[in-house]
């Protein structure tokens, strides 16, 4: 793994993306990101959640379909 | 240009390449798929399929937002593409619980819609933010579900 020392607003690049460290306080690390388009920054447990239903999307077979699709509750959480 | 047949869980389907669509950004999980195709089967409506052409063993089922009476804010078409895509349409992927669960429970993918740019045939992943998260929605008619984007239309039994 590379690993690089930075200063508050100092950057780095990766690729054509700009990362700035904006602030450190105490064990914190606040981070700017200027990505060029389709490229977007997440947070590590977002972007695991996202890849974890994506993968429990994929279908291996033909499902049976359900009567109604429309009678669960979804959540934000 | 000739159509190109692939193998799909539904059986062979001719793809022409009008009708293919690019993931503008892979898929979280999905890293070497950006080619798809989507999959209409009449047995399966409202749902669609979003069919790898990289990987044919790679197909998500999709639904309008309101099939699950879902309702989003506008997707940042420009953050999620670089241009404006006024046309641009979201779909939830939707996972089942067991593809072989006669009970068909099927939850949609709510964080994470997917959004179709019909003017470009490109897609991309928008992943909410707490900013910008989907509201309940008043229950529409199952007839006025379809999906408007291009797709190849298949047979099969559902």
């Amino acid at each position: 793994m590379l690993v690089i020392t930075r200063k508050p607003r100092q950057a780095l690049r990766i690729g054509e993306a700009r990362v700035l460290v904006t602030r450190v306080s105490g064990n914190q690390v606040r981070l700017g990101f200027k990505t060029p388009p389709g490229v977007r920054a997440y947070r590590e447990e977002v972007y695991a959640t996202i890849r974890r239903a994506n993968l429990s999307a994929r279908i291996q077979a033909p499902p049976i379909l359900p009567d109604d699709l429309t009678t669960h509750e979804p959540s934000n959480d | 240009m000739n159509p190109r047949t692939i193998e799909t869980l539904f059986g062979a389907a001719d793809v022409p390449e009008q009708q293919c669509w690019y993931a503008h950004a892979a898929l979280p999980g999905f890293p070497d798929e950006r080619r798809f195709v989507l999959l209409d089967l009449e047995p399966y409506r409202p749902l669609a399929w979003l069919q790898s052409l990289d990987d044919t063993s790679v197909c998500f089922p999709l639904a309008r937002p309101a099939c699950f009476a879902l309702d989003y804010p506008s997707p940042p078409a420009e953050a999620l593409f670089g241009f404006p895509a006024p046309d641009a349409l979201l779909l939830n992927m939707v996972v089942f619980e067991s593809a072989d669960d006669s009970s068909g429970k099927a939850q949609p993918h709510t964080k994470a819609p997917l959004c179709f740019d019909p003017a470009s045939m490109r897609f991309a992943q928008w992943i909410l933010s707490s900013d910008n998260a989907f509201s309940r929605a008043a229950a529409v008619e199952r007839e006025t579900m379809r999906i408007p984007l291009p797709a190849v239309a298949m047979a099969g039994a559902a």
